[in-house]
């Protein structure tokens, strides 16, 4: 809305911006600084602690859990069972370690080993078969949080680990420095998963399966296996985000997924990254960034979550009427 | 059949007149030219051939006349009136109807409703009675097939040739003023092309014109009275048949230029190379380039693809294993990585050559790319560049790099040239003689005559599925080849020359090509085994609940039944048409908020809320369907979108459920009249789509969720076809939000609410048996599937375990149903051609 505009009448110009932008998220970047700006401005504070910590604090949980969706939707599928596996994360480490006291490394295990086998099987069976991804990751997640506090209702309660709480308070440093040890994580993950994406061969062949799903697997690429991959992945690190969460909750909340499911998409969608291999994690960043600023936007404003939610939804439509949409009846003939 | 040409082309007496004028037309798409200035006539009464190279722009032409692609530039008339086709329906109304190169059909659909797709309008049938169609229908299939297959069985169980018969047969009967062919003989048996001829004949003789595009020269001086040759997008010439023997056609198609200098091949040279690869009693030796040969469909394609995973021959020991690399056949499809740059496309298959310590060196890809950037020619300006910046040459060349960045010892090409401009092709001609020569083995599949007499050391022609005839280089020529397509009795004889005129047809072929046969899909998709499993559960619930059998009992089942099973109902007529709205359970969810909102407002009619529901449910609808139909959002993120808004605008208007009712609204949660109100709210839509279903539409809403370029092509209305699919899932909606509050008594927009009945509502649709792919399934079959999961929850509550256990068996029940659909339609292919 800003930077389209700022290039002037000179239709050149124009044309290069829009060039850059397709390359570049330089709209969302003027869209951030734009939300941040008039959120401090409102509340009169341009503090760190007051606004830039919390901004990142809120944000890092989104941003780690969109972090899998980005990957599944750059293959060209969707991830509807983040929630779920988040659920799984969150409740197995403030039952089983804040409240049982289960060795934290026992009670990771067991959470990596519920995503790798749910999020993978997911994965195949879309790969396999053909199926949609949205029905598949719908019934998986209704398995995945069915069974688990099916087995043994008492999930529902437990408690932070006292070490988790202190990684994920705003008022916690890292090395010294006032940055909230989350927020530190999640700058890690970034450059973790951008370096991943960009420049190794598992990257490329996840790009490669999803610019081109057929012509990947004539180069070689097994994409089945990236799939899996990629869906294992996106579980995971939902998985993650729940055993972070759980140093912010007290308690098991089997709701607590919705709040970053569709977040985490928009995250993803309104960062510009859309299915088929375009896009990257950092632009999930930005979008986390920009979705948690307008959160704080609507709280500034005193809005509730419904006008969060219309926003949200009408936000990401104008997205991807920008970059992904589908191609047109006569070039498919 | 033979003689059939010779005795109905009679010269017209009268100064012929002008049918079809194309004048000047130019088409671009992106960097590439495929039409420059193309002009040429067409006579009534006339058979004008088109004929010129792959990618001399004949097929771009067709779509321009057919109204797929608007051209650039010119214009066409057709009988002095401007042709104005934005879109095939209108060049169908205008006489031009066409035959498409792909062979068109409904798979899942009858053969007369593939016949006569596009006739109907939307909603009104076109004045023609049943029992016409079928006759009308019969009679042409007759006249193409000899003898008609039955009506009613699904196109799927056609043969390949049978299915093409079926495309041409949907064009005849519009009784077009012009028939367009786009090598519409080539899927065809030999003696239903000569059945064809004789229906094109006659179909001139009543004063329409039919252009036919053809490779093969045999046909086109068996049926055609002039011929229009394209050259790299340009009409350079227009003859009359006597005066367009195939040497000089073939001059005007390649402009006269040498394509390759002859006289390099491998056979040559002294020595015969290395033998690299065996396979069946095929061997290959290093340094040759063999042609793979045949009419379109006669197992070379498949026979390639083979041979790509047969592997090469074991190596001497201490060499490394000579490797095999495959350039396919579909540049978009199955080559090129669109959003990728051109140096990512090319490292696509050699990632680990460039990788050092795990990470991929950009350096290292940009240095090999430059080695094969100079040598085959490639015009680009930045490597970092997407692929699609390049010309579809260029393109072809950046995949071939690829392959060769591989290092084979043998090159497996699948009609490399196709659709690129000579002077790439000219390059790669180079390139592969060059490749020959420093002790590469190369299988070349061509639909290119010239190229095989250009190239090959030696050529396979299939025939039938296999390899019926092998040429060496010295036995190579253009009537061998041609020949040889058509079977051993004609092979010296069958010449262009010598089919002309009264020479002997070509000879009868009465095995078709191989097709693959689909399964017969029933288009009501596979409901009754939802309804076994509804009976099942219903006994098992009755089992373990004895009170379940009381009448009253069956009245409030019924009411808790009706808002899921409207649920699912609301979701299939979208999935139907291809598409997919997982926005259904918000929208029901804020229209029972309004309707609460009415309530409390004083407003209880229920001749006032019913109508007001279904119409808000239906603009909400129609929303989705404008967004994904002519905004061209992907259906699931458009109506996850509308998810966001709608919850939000209902979670706006009820934070907290909001209760009321009035009396016609507890009674349809009751009985209405001694009727149980659940039985009336699932009743009256099926009832109404059973109405629907007798107008062409639904069957339309398949024909397009089966094959939606099939549909458009055919002259449908997709996107709006479509669009109301999601209209009417809508209205069905708003009559959910009407069940919910007569069951309930409330209205609440909690997402703890919401969500589960998303996931129901699709999980019901398949269930139920309806394809998400779209294509196949009803309404009926929904409320099935709505049942199946009512019931198991109904006896997971009656055996008292947990809520969240009958959630697990729920998002299970949906996965393995969804697996049972796939695995009953189709296997694996599915993720590879869609993209939705």
């Amino acid at each position: 809305m800003t930077a389209a505009t700022a290039g002037g009448g000179l239709r050149p110009s124009w044309l290069r911006l829009a060039g850059a932008q397709r390359r570049y998220p330089l709209l969302q970047v003027a869209v951030l600084v734009a939300l941040v700006l008039y959120v401090g401005q409102a509340d009169g504070d341009f503090s760190w602690n007051d606004l830039w910590a919390p901004i990142l604090l809120q944000a890092s949980f989104l941003g780690i859990a969109a972090a899998g969706q980005t990957l599944v939707i750059l293959v060209g599928g969707l991830d509807f069972s983040i929630g779920a596996y988040l659920v799984a994360g969150n409740l197995l480490t403030t039952h089983l370690a804040g409240l049982e006291h289960w060795n934290f490394a026992l009670v990771a295990l067991l959470v990596l080993a519920i995503c790798v086998a749910g999020g993978g099987f997911a994965g195949w069976a879309c790969h396999r078969f053909g199926l949609e991804p949205l029905v598949v990751t719908l019934g998986m997640s209704s398995v995945v949080v069915g069974a688990l506090v099916g087995t043994d209702t008492k999930l529902l309660n437990g408690a932070a680990p006292h070490w988790l709480q202190g990684f994920t308070q705003q008022s916690s440093k890292t090395f010294g420095l006032p940055l909230p040890p989350i927020v530190a994580f999640w700058i890690v993950l970034a450059v973790v998963v951008t370096l991943v994406l960009a420049r190794t061969p598992a990257g490329r062949r996840l790009y490669l399966t999803g610019a081109g799903p057929r012509a990947a697997g004539l180069a070689g690429v097994r994409t089945a296996r990236v799939w899996a991959g990629a869906y294992a992945a996106s579980a995971v690190l939902a998985g993650l985000a729940g055993v972070l969460l759980a140093g912010f909750s007290t308690g098991g909340d089997t709701n607590i997924g919705n709040s970053y499911l569709f977040p985490g998409l928009a995250a993803v969608i309104v960062g510009g990254t859309m299915m088929g291999g375009r896009g990257d994690y950092l632009r999930t960043c930005l979008g986390a960034l920009i979705i948690t600023a307008l959160n704080f936007l609507i709280s500034v404003l005193n809005l509730d979550s419904a006008v969060q939610q219309i926003v949200f939804g009408a936000l990401v439509l104008l997205t991807v009427a920008l970059y992904g949409r589908e191609r047109r009846l006569r070039d498919r003939v | 059949m033979t003689g059939v040409a010779s005795q109905t082309a009679t010269p017209t007496q009268a100064p012929p007149s002008t049918l079809l004028r194309i004048e000047g037309l130019a088409k671009s798409f992106g960097p590439t030219i495929a039409l420059r200035d193309c002009s040429f006539q067409l006579r009534a009464g006339e058979v004008h051939a088109l004929m010129g190279e792959n990618g001399s722009g004949k097929s771009t032409l067709v779509k321009i006349l057919s109204g797929v692609h608007a051209a650039d530039a010119g214009r066409v008339l057709i009988e002095q009136q401007p042709l104005r086709a934005r879109h095939p329906a209108a060049a169908a109304g205008a006489g031009v109807a066409t035959v498409f190169q792909e062979v068109q059909c409904v798979p899942a659909q009858s053969v007369l409703d593939n016949l006569w797709l596009g006739e109907d309008g939307m909603l009104r049938r076109s004045g023609r009675r049943p029992a016409q169609r079928r006759a009308r229908a019969r009679e042409v299939l007759t006249g193409l097939l000899g003898r008609c297959p039955d009506l009613d069985a699904p196109a799927a169980a056609l043969s390949l040739s049978q299915r093409q018969a079926l495309a041409i047969g949907r064009a005849l009967l519009r009784d077009p003023k012009v028939l367009i062919l786009d090598e519409a003989s080539s899927a065809l048996d030999v003696a239903t092309r000569d059945r064809l001829f004789a229906v094109v004949r006659r179909l001139t003789g009543t004063g329409a014109a039919v252009l036919f595009i053809s490779h093969r020269m045999d046909e086109v001086a068996e049926i055609a009275d002039r011929v229009t040759v394209l050259r790299s997008g340009t009409s350079v010439a227009t003859l009359d048949r006597a005066d367009a023997p195939a040497a000089r056609l073939v001059e005007l198609m390649t402009g006269d230029e040498q394509l390759v200098q002859p006289g390099a091949a491998a056979s040559d040279r002294d020595q015969a190379g290395q033998v690299l690869l065996t396979a069946g009693g095929f061997t290959l030796r290093a340094g040759e380039i063999v042609g793979l040969a045949g009419l379109e469909g006669q197992g070379q394609d498949a026979w390639l693809r083979e041979l790509r995973t047969v592997g090469p021959a074991t190596a001497p020991a201490g060499e490394p294993a000579p490797g095999v690399a495959y350039v396919a056949r579909d540049r978009r499809e199955e080559s090129i990585f669109p959003p990728l740059s051109i140096r990512e496309n090319f490292t696509a298959a050699t990632l680990s050559r460039d990788t050092r310590a795990g990470f991929i060196s950009a350096r290292e890809a940009g240095a090999r790319f430059a080695r094969y950037r100079g040598r085959l020619k490639i015009h680009l300006s930045r490597d970092r560049d997407p692929i699609t910046t390049l010309s579809g040459g260029n393109q072809q060349k950046v995949v071939i790099a690829r392959a060769l960045a591989a290092h084979p010892q043998v090159l497996l090409l699948n009609d490399p040239t196709r659709g690129i401009d000579i002077g790439a092709k000219r390059d790669i001609y180079a390139l592969l003689r060059e490749l020959a020569a420093a002790g590469m083995a190369i299988v070349m599949l061509s639909t290119e005559v010239d190229e095989h007499l250009e190239l090959m050391d030696r050529v396979l022609v299939f025939r039938d599925g296999q390899a019926a005839a092998e040429l060496d280089r010295d036995q190579l020529s253009r009537s061998a080849i041609v020949g040889e397509f058509f079977g051993p009795a004609t092979a010296t004889s069958t010449g262009p020359a010598a089919a002309r005129g009264t020479g002997p047809g070509p000879p009868e072929v009465t095995g078709s090509p191989p097709a693959r046969r689909w399964r017969p899909a029933p288009t009501a998709g596979a409901w009754p085994l939802a309804a076994v499993l509804a009976i099942g559960l219903l006994a098992a619930n009755i089992g373990v609940q004895h009170s379940l059998l009381s009448w009253s009992s069956w009245i409030v089942t019924l009411a808790e039944l009706a808002p899921p099973a409207l649920a699912a109902m609301a979701t299939t007529p979208a999935v139907l048409g291809g598409g997919i709205d997982i926005s259904i359970a918000p929208l029901l969810a804020l229209v029972s908020v309004l309707i609460e909102l009415g309530l409390r407002h004083g407003l209880t009619s229920a001749a006032v809320i019913i109508p007001l529901a279904a119409g808000a449910g239906a603009v909400v609808g129609t929303v989705n369907g404008v967004l994904v139909n002519y905004f061209r959002y992907q259906a699931v993120v458009a109506t996850l979108c509308m998810t966001f808004i709608l919850s939000g605008i209902a979670l706006a208007y009820a934070p907290s459920p909001i209760t009321g009712t009035t009396g016609w609204l507890t009674g349809l949660g009751a009985t209405a009249a001694g009727v149980p109100g659940g039985l009336i709210l699932i009743a009256v839509p099926l009832v109404a789509w059973a109405a629907l279903t007798r107008t062409p539409y639904v069957r339309t809403l398949r024909a397009v969720g089966g094959s939606e370029t099939t549909a458009w092509t055919a002259g449908v209305n997709v996107a709006a076809v479509r669009t109301l699919a999601y209209t009417i899932g809508g209205a069905l909606a708003g009559l959910a939000g009407v069940a919910i509050v007569a069951q309930l008594h409330q209205a609440e927009a909690d997402s703890g609410f919401v969500t589960p009945l998303i996931l129901m509502a699709i999980a019901a649709v398949a269930l139920g048996g309806t394809s998400l792919a779209g294509g196949r399934g009803g309404l009926l079959a929904s409320v099935l599937g709505a049942a199946v999961i009512f019931l198991i929850k109904n006896l997971l509550g009656a055996l008292n375990i947990s809520s969240f256990w009958s959630e697990a068996v729920y998002g299970a029940t949906l996965v393995v149903a969804v697996l049972f659909a796939a695995g009953v339609t189709r296997g694996r292919a599915a993720r590879e051609g869609r993209t939705r």
